[in-house]
């Protein structure tokens, strides 16, 4: 079996280790270079075998960054296919007013799409796709992204203007909304807009990563699968929210657990992430990228107000939100500073050596008392918030402030596992990453049957997984969900499935 | 009592009218996008009580026939609600005065916003439920006898779809059983005639003054708009903001707690199934569960039925006060059950045989916010 390297590039280091069967053979770190690439050769040279590798997964903040920044973001064009449907609420309308400027994006609404029953809202017009067209080239826009009303279940409409676009100008370049996100128009073909205006960054940054790891290239994704490099230079907004999912992959994975509650305890902040089958739970809510509401699923991440740097308050014994932050080791009381923090009162019950403990000598053990008491409270609220009744998630512990509340939690009759590795969870779970497939369609009841329109979405999802480069034997179903469309007399069936499978060797 | 609704109150009028919608009701998000797009700078909606309109004239009222899903693909449609508009008007001569919500909960309450943005025309302080439900027959003009509102007209993108002319007296040409509650047969003419054109239509129907007088739910934009201001700032201040909801809206808190179970079918083009919630906190040890179509309808604390249809049965987020629709539930989320009052209008013999417990097939009495 041939090792996988696991790739991180945080915005201060990037990590690196080298997998085999699973196990942590080598590991770096080392800091992230401005230009990124040479900090990925760095990194990879101090890994003794990383010369023999199959495939290098690279998990990169590099297109979430150049959003949240408003650098290096492309000129598009919004074609909306459904004309009139939609016209009330025009491309880009909730975008923030920084980001619009930041970047021009033209609007077209031309005929097309469908309703929900898959009946033609208009019919896609050739010469009307042309005449934009020829306007984009006359305009010097080449990126694309092309948003059919019902396309996610009834997808030709989009293809097909793709392919009348891209055969009367060549040099434009489509994103498909139906390939990116779920129902919701607009954050659909939000999602989609900021796939296109990323795009050229993508493919110049994944073409550098490409050269400097010598192997078959893959990126992590926001649903904690990982895509070829060449298919995520398509589609780098699948990218944006990888950094947490490899977090809880990763820690899932260390801790040999494929159901449980991941707790990062930092300086400021506990995030916490809950693992269903090894992969995060998804957000129900819509998600905010860059102040852009998109509708794609993300990690159901939760964050409190907790750690190393917390302020106590003595009387009370409540911890946070605020913290002194990174500068823990001049403000807090076990470094000399004036002020107390979580870490301070660690010092003072024995839970933590750090620093001078005789400067917290003279703290009341009624003080500790109280915080124990305000943390126990805080943390079971917290880990209850993932758990249904009768069930008990082990707790997976990480992060440099783990060992604050890794006594108060096991108090709790918690299950606490700290896994080895811990500080390279990121890089690990990009290394371990399975490749996935979406399918989300409507069916009308008359046309075919529950059962067989969930075979159908199932199958749907097992194909994509397959195109996405899975192994054929190993593609599993990880959701499969049904809901009707309510308020309608014709019954109408939405069905969503999601496949993953191991990556086939080739 | 008149008063202004601007830009910066339309978050308020969605979060209140969430809070109203008690689970179903529709996302408002695109309406209120589109709201913004029409009272921005210093645009102002005016909102009066039915007695100040002019007795002469005309109230419309503008609503969305269809599923939420579609709702999400077709977002609000200026055009196609003008279409409806323009064939009312016609008939009316132009004697339009106001305009005016058919729901209050969720996002119905946009519509009849924007044509009073759009055309300078008042909006009025009140509904015809009061909360959301899901048919016709279920609001105040069904069931005291003024459906659907003559003239009115069906309407969508591909523009006009029907037209109910003045003195048509739909209702008498309705072939409905003797049990069937009045306004059954126009839902399911309206019904038949939104899932053959694409799944989502307008309905645009006037009332005379008196009418009104007679069946609307006062005061309810001023409810919701209350309702969402008392959430806004209990959150800034870091106070319970279900706690506000009850003040706002002389509720009732029943219990705060985690969701540890959904059990949902879809029947009948509804989204039926019960949720159950187990108390934290002060609530540890009581357990409810809530049965919905579409809508939340019964809540059972223990084996008790405490609380039911037509009075309103509200999910909201502990932490944030954010309301939870049938749609998100999920295990785990921790939300405070809220009950609310519904209008006295609903609460009459007359009214619980079209909305109480038994018109959603539950064989219960109608047990009222004590």
């Amino acid at each position: 079996m041939r090792a996988i390297a696991g790739i991180d590039v945080g915005g201060t280091n990037t990590d690196a280790v080298l997998v085999r069967g699973g196990q942590v053979m080598e590991w770096a770190k080392v800091p992230t270079t401005p230009d990124v690439r040479s900090g990925i050769v760095d990194a990879l040279a101090r890994l003794p075998g990383a010369a023999g590798v199959s495939r290098v997964h690279i998990g990169t903040t590099a297109f979430t960054n150049a959003l949240v920044e408003r650098r290096a973001l492309e000129p598009a064009a919004a074609i909306r296919l459904g004309k009139p449907v939609s016209e009330s609420l025009p491309p880009t309308c909730d975008w923030p007013d920084d980001l619009r400027d930041a970047v021009d994006i033209r609007s077209f609404f031309v005929s097309g799409g469908r309703e929900y029953d898959g009946r033609p809202i208009g019919i896609l017009d050739r010469a009307e796709l042309c005449d934009v067209a020829r306007q984009l080239a006359d305009a010097g826009i080449a990126q694309v992204a092309v948003t059919g009303v019902f396309g996610p279940s009834h997808p030709e409409d989009e293809v097909q203007a793709a392919q009348w676009l891209r055969a009367e100008n060549p040099n434009l370049h489509v994103s498909l909304s139906h390939r990116i996100g779920r129902f919701g128009i607009l954050e659909r073909e939000n999602a989609t807009l900021l796939n296109a205006i990323l795009q050229p960054l993508a493919a110049r940054t994944l073409a550098a990563y490409q050269t400097a790891v010598g192997a078959i290239l893959f990126i992590s994704q926001n649903d904690g699968t990982v895509a070829r490099g060449d298919v995520a230079a398509e589609m780098p907004i699948f990218t944006v929210a990888s950094g947490p999912t490899n977090s809880l992959r990763g820690a899932a994975l260390l801790a040999a657990s494929r159901d449980a509650i991941v707790l990062d305890v930092g300086g400021t902040t506990t995030d916490a992430g809950v693992l269903h089958l090894g992969y995060p739970r998804p957000a129900g809510l819509d998600l905010t990228v860059a102040g852009v509401r998109t509708n794609f699923r993300m990690p159901d991440l939760f964050s409190i107000g907790l750690g190393g740097g917390s302020l106590i308050d003595p009387a009370t014994g409540a911890v946070g939100p605020q913290s002194v932050g990174f500068r823990l080791t001049q403000e807090a009381r076990v470094f000399g500073g004036p002020t107390l923090t979580l870490t301070d009162v660690a010092v003072a019950a024995g839970r933590l050596e750090l620093g001078d403990r005789s400067r917290v000598a003279d703290l009341d053990r009624t003080v500790i008392e109280r915080v124990d008491d305000y943390l126990r409270g805080r943390l079971a609220r917290l880990l209850e918030n993932y758990e249904r009744v009768g069930e008990a998630l082990p707790t997976i512990l990480v992060g440099g402030g783990a060992v604050l509340i890794e006594d108060l939690l096991r108090g709790l009759g918690r299950t606490v596992i700290r896994p080895a590795y811990a500080d390279v969870a990121n890089a690990y779970g990009a290394a371990m990453a399975q490749v996935g497939g979406e399918a989300d369609l409507t069916f009308a009841s008359s046309e075919l049957s529950r059962a067989e329109a969930l075979v159908r979405a199932e199958r749907e999802a097992h194909r994509r997984a397959a195109e996405a480069g899975a192994s054929p034997g190993s593609i599993i179903t990880m959701e499969l969900e049904d809901s009707a469309l309510s308020y309608l007399a014709a019954d109408a069936l939405r069905v969503r499935a999601r496949a993953v499978g191991d990556i086939g060797e080739s | 009592m008149s008063f202004d609704i601007r830009h910066s109150d339309i978050s308020a009028l969605a979060l209140g009218s969430a809070v109203l919608g008690t689970g179903g009701g529709g996302n408002s998000y695109y309406g209120q996008l589109v709201a913004r797009r029409l009272l921005r700078d210093d645009a102002a909606v005016h909102v009066i009580s039915v007695d100040e309109m002019d007795s002469a004239s005309y109230a419309i009222t503008s609503a969305a026939i269809g599923a939420p899903l579609v709702c999400l693909e077709k977002p609000p449609s200026l055009p196609a609600l003008h279409v409806g508009l323009n064939s009312v008007s016609s008939n009316l001569n132009g004697k339009i005065g106001a305009f005016f919500a058919a729901e209050i909960g969720g996002l119905q309450c946009m519509f009849p916003l924007l044509l009073a943005a759009e055309t300078g025309k008042p909006l009025l302080d009140g509904d015809a439920i009061g909360r959301a439900f899901p048919e016709l027959q279920m609001t105040t003009f069904s069931i005291y006898g003024t459906t659907p509102g003559l003239p009115n007209a069906l309407s969508s993108e591909r523009g006009l779809l029907y037209a109910g002319a003045p003195g048509a007296a739909q209702e008498s040409r309705e072939r409905r059983a003797a049990d069937d509650p009045p306004g059954i047969e126009t839902e399911r003419m309206f019904r038949k005639i939104c899932s053959d054109n694409g799944g989502l239509i307008y309905l645009t129907a006037a009332f005379d003054r008196e009418s009104l007088q007679r069946t609307l739910i006062r005061g309810t934009i001023s409810l919701a708009l209350e309702i969402g201001r008392a959430v806004q700032s209990a959150r800034a201040a870091h106070r319970d903001p279900a706690l506000a909801i009850v003040e706002a809206g002389g509720g009732r808190r029943f219990i705060a707690g985690k969701i540890v179970d959904v059990e949902r079918q879809f029947r009948a083009g509804h989204d039926w199934g019960q949720v159950r919630i187990e108390g934290v906190d002060d609530d540890n040890g009581r357990d409810a569960e809530i049965s919905f179509k579409n809508e939340y309808l019964i809540l059972r604390i223990g084996d008790e039925v405490a609380l039911t249809v037509p009075d309103l049965i509200s999910l909201v987020e502990t932490e944030s006060g954010t309301p939870v629709s049938t749609e998100i539930l999920r295990p785990g989320l921790r939300v405070t059950v809220i009950g609310l009052p519904c209008s006295p209008l609903m609460r009459t013999a007359r009214a619980l045989k079209s909305v109480g417990p038994a018109a959603f097939g539950y064989d219960l009495p109608y047990v009222p916010l004590g």
